[in-house]
């Protein structure tokens, strides 16, 4: 608070310096630990995304959802896709379609975006959370590594229904 | 060891003249967070290609 | 040598010998006021949402809920905050650089321009013509919010850009009229910090929000969401580290008036500064982890602040506040075992008890979970839960509104040159609201670890969630009742002290506790701060451990690319 010393440029104290090398230490393994779990950790953020238009992705999911569907929930078509191949979600003010069937174990491609205005794609209760921005086409690859009913939930407030919108993903053993 | 203080003194060091110019810092700041926060994810953003 | 021919009027400070310019002082007051009005709104719609996160009280309708999520988040993140800043920008310029202000009536300009913005966005969104949360992210911000509502934040962001320039125009010329000499003091060299994040802030804001502005007066069709995020992040991010250089200040500055002593190392604790300046403003992209369209070297490199150098900065600084009050308390006699000196402390003494309280919150709630969470990876299983309000609710507002809070105290007889009343809730209520925030904190962590999304009235209509989740929840709402309690207490001190508080010249600092001063330091004496080391340590142990167990739990989870 007060003026500080003419000269203060002054040799800093033992004890101050080996806190500044611990802690410079500690942050450079918390730099290292990023690239190093990109390289050999099973869980990483996703990069692939294409640029697309929300008419054009409604039309890529409904001719996804015609080929594959399996079954009909509330009027929502249970759709298959082939292990190892792409599946395609559209979020819209306050549901996701279609809903997914997906086997444990295997690899999909999951291509969300949407048709209206930002949402969030929350797996729960898995609890992977990824961000759904309109007119980006944002490719998720996941392999679900248990099986049983899980839930898609919305955590990007996205107008008055925000907390009622909600999707599926089925797992089979 | 006196000799030494004395001539401390009497100079203010490179370092405390460096840190003293405030809007340096105001201009590297503002130069290294538009360019690496900015700058790099519009360009991230940009390189996005249109779907296959 | 002067740079204009207006005249300053002073007053000399009975207590710190301060010359005081009035025009100066005046506009500390009015900015201090503002940002107290805007915390109480802020604070009741703190409680109304609160209780309605509480599922078993489930207080107010979804509709309500979302508006009040959003006056609550402007008030607290943009309007207390930046009000309260300006009165430390005033206070930090010319109280402690002994000048005057150049041109006073610029001053008053960027308060009538804050003020009105303010407005604007106070009406539109209480009247619930701006739903759109304090992000408004495109395209829903300019689908639902009113013009008037970018136009608010837009004015209001002119504004404090105008103070903080006014700001750096005072540091020059009382630079040029030898106001002071050689190096600016630690506190006003925070605040310069402060008020450089502050200006890539405000710019930031001004681009991120005209865009939205035009489109909804229909100027402009289309607003890319992607661009509109990297923006507003770039201005909603760093405003919150204006708050971190501000509260690091306001911290030294406590320590100093309430322990007594100096910093330990000037270098070290401005070499810290100088990596917030440097680094933290790369931090935006905390926000954008989870993001389409980035890449690992963009997400990785920014989150990091470079080397999480900013990072490094905060741990100085956690090491260079308690060591600098550790060696004023053993040059007075404390120096039995490692921690006679912490013992001894005067915590009775409102200030020290806030900041005190603010730098634990702070540093073990706060830092440790924002650093963790702001790991590209581990922030998938992050993104856009509780966990991210717990954070910032244990940085902002149990470090830098309780800081603020603890300093107002001696505003009041400083500044305002009013008695305080009611000292002792003074001295109770910064732990009172450090333990309430701390409760909704931990609180909303624990319920995010669990999933629980943010800014979501209602979670059980679609989805049946264990009842660990609902004791989560409950903690938050508990919390909240205990802080609003102390935000009551803070309110009747301040208000009945300015109000209605006897005028008297302040005698001495402190408010409770004085503490006898710190005899000058022997020649070639030195006075290691040993059980500060310890307390890092611990610290340090306590921050790997909540960091690695995090990565342990994403390494559980689906495997994802």
């Amino acid at each position: 608070m007060y003026p500080p010393a003419e000269v203060w440029w002054r040799p800093i104290d033992r004890l101050e310096r080996s806190w500044v090398i611990i802690a410079f230490v500690w942050a450079l393994v918390l730099t290292a630990m990023m690239p190093l779990w990109f390289v050999v950790g099973k869980q990483n953020v996703p990069v692939t995304t294409y640029r697309t238009t929300p008419e054009r992705f409604r039309e890529t999911v409904e001719a996804f959802a015609a080929e594959h569907q399996v079954g009909e929930r509330a009027g929502i078509p249970v759709v298959a896709p082939p292990p190892g191949g792409d599946a395609y979600v559209y979020a819209q003010r306050f549901s996701f379609y279609p809903i997914l069937q997906l086997e444990k174990g295997e690899e999909y491609r999951i291509h969300v975006s949407s048709l209206d205005v930002q949402h969030g794609f929350s797996i729960q209760p898995v609890n992977l959370n990824f961000q759904i921005v309109p007119t980006y086409e944002y490719v998720i690859t996941l392999t679900p590594t248990e099986s049983g009913e899980f839930q898609v939930v919305c955590n990007e407030y996205c107008g008055l229904g925000h907390h009622v919108m909600t999707g599926t993903i089925l797992v089979n053993e | 060891m006196d000799d030494e203080k004395v001539e401390e003194e009497r100079r203010i060091p490179v370092g405390q003249i460096v840190f003293d110019e405030i809007f340096l810092w105001l201009l590297i700041s503002i130069v290294i967070s538009v360019a690496f926060y900015n700058v790099w994810g519009l360009f991230d953003l940009m390189r996005t290609p249109p779907a296959p | 040598m002067t740079l204009t021919s207006e005249r300053a009027e002073y007053r000399v400070c009975p207590v710190t010998q301060f010359k005081v310019d009035l025009q100066s002082e005046a506009l500390i007051k009015v900015n201090a006021v503002a940002a107290v009005v805007a915390l109480t709104i802020g604070g009741i719609a703190a409680i109304l949402i609160a209780l309605t996160r509480w599922e078993a009280v489930g207080l107010l309708p979804p509709e309500w809920f979302y508006r009040l999520l959003t006056v609550h988040g402007t008030n607290m993140l943009i309007f207390w905050i930046v009000f309260f800043e300006m009165a430390g920008l005033y206070f930090g310029a010319t109280i402690l650089l002994d000048a005057r202000l150049p041109k006073p009536a610029v001053g008053w300009l960027a308060f009538g321009l804050m003020v009105v913005g303010a407005l604007f966005v106070e009406i539109t969104a209480l009247t619930g013509n701006s739903t759109v949360m304090f992000t408004a992210y495109e395209p829903l911000g300019s689908n639902e919010a009113s013009p008037l509502f970018y136009l608010g934040l837009i004015l209001f962001a002119v504004g404090a850009l105008v103070a903080v320039g006014l700001f750096f125009a005072t540091v020059v010329m009382a630079r040029v009229e030898k106001t002071y000499e050689g190096s600016l003091p630690l506190v006003t060299y925070g605040l310069v910090v402060a008020a450089i994040i502050a200006t890539y802030t405000l710019l930031s804001g001004a681009v991120a929000l005209v865009p939205p502005f035009l489109r909804t007066i229909g100027i402009i069709e289309h607003v890319d969401p992607a661009f509109y995020r990297n923006f507003f992040w770039s201005f909603g991010h760093p405003a919150q580290q204006i708050n971190l250089a501000a509260m690091v200040a306001i911290w030294y500055a406590m320590g100093v008036m309430t322990v007594g002593g100096s910093p330990v190392s000037e270098k070290l604790s401005r070499f810290a500064f100088i990596l917030y300046v440097l680094f933290i403003n790369l931090g935006s992209a905390h926000h954008l982890l989870v993001d389409p369209g980035l890449s690992f070297g963009f997400k990785t490199f920014n989150t990091s602040y470079g080397m999480y150098l900013a990072v490094l900065g905060s741990m100085i600084h956690a090491f260079s506040i308690p060591a600098m009050l550790e060696v004023a308390q053993r040059r007075r006699g404390f120096t039995n075992g490692l921690f006679e000196w912490l013992r001894k402390l005067p915590w009775r003494e409102p200030g020290f008890a806030a900041l005190a309280v603010s730098m634990f919150v702070f540093g073990w709630i706060g830092g440790v979970t924002g650093v963790t969470m702001g790991t590209e990876q581990i922030d998938m299983v992050a993104h856009n839960t509780l966990r991210v309000p717990g954070h910032f609710h244990a940085a902002v507002v149990g470090g830098t509104t309780l800081a603020f809070m603890g300093f107002t105290y001696y505003v009041i007889p400083l500044v305002f040159r009013k008695r305080v009343k009611f000292l002792k809730l003074a001295t109770w209520q910064p732990y009172l609201f450090g333990l309430g925030i701390s409760l909704v904190a931990v609180g909303m962590i624990t319920a995010g670890i669990q999933g629980v999304p943010r800014r979501t009235a209602d979670i059980d209509v679609v989805r049946e969630v264990p009842g660990t989740v609902h004791l989560s929840l409950a903690v938050v709402g508990i919390g909240a009742l205990i802080a609003f309690t102390a935000l009551c207490m803070y309110l009747a001190v301040v208000l009945a002290s300015v109000f209605t508080g006897p005028r008297v010249e302040a005698t001495s600092l402190a408010l409770v506790q004085p503490m006898e001063p710190v005899p000058a330091a022997a020649e070639g004496s030195h006075v290691a701060p040993k059980g500060t080391f310890v307390i890092v340590l611990v610290f340090l142990a306590f921050f790997a451990a909540f960091y690695l167990a995090n990565w342990w739990m994403l390494g559980r989870t689906w495997f994802v690319s």
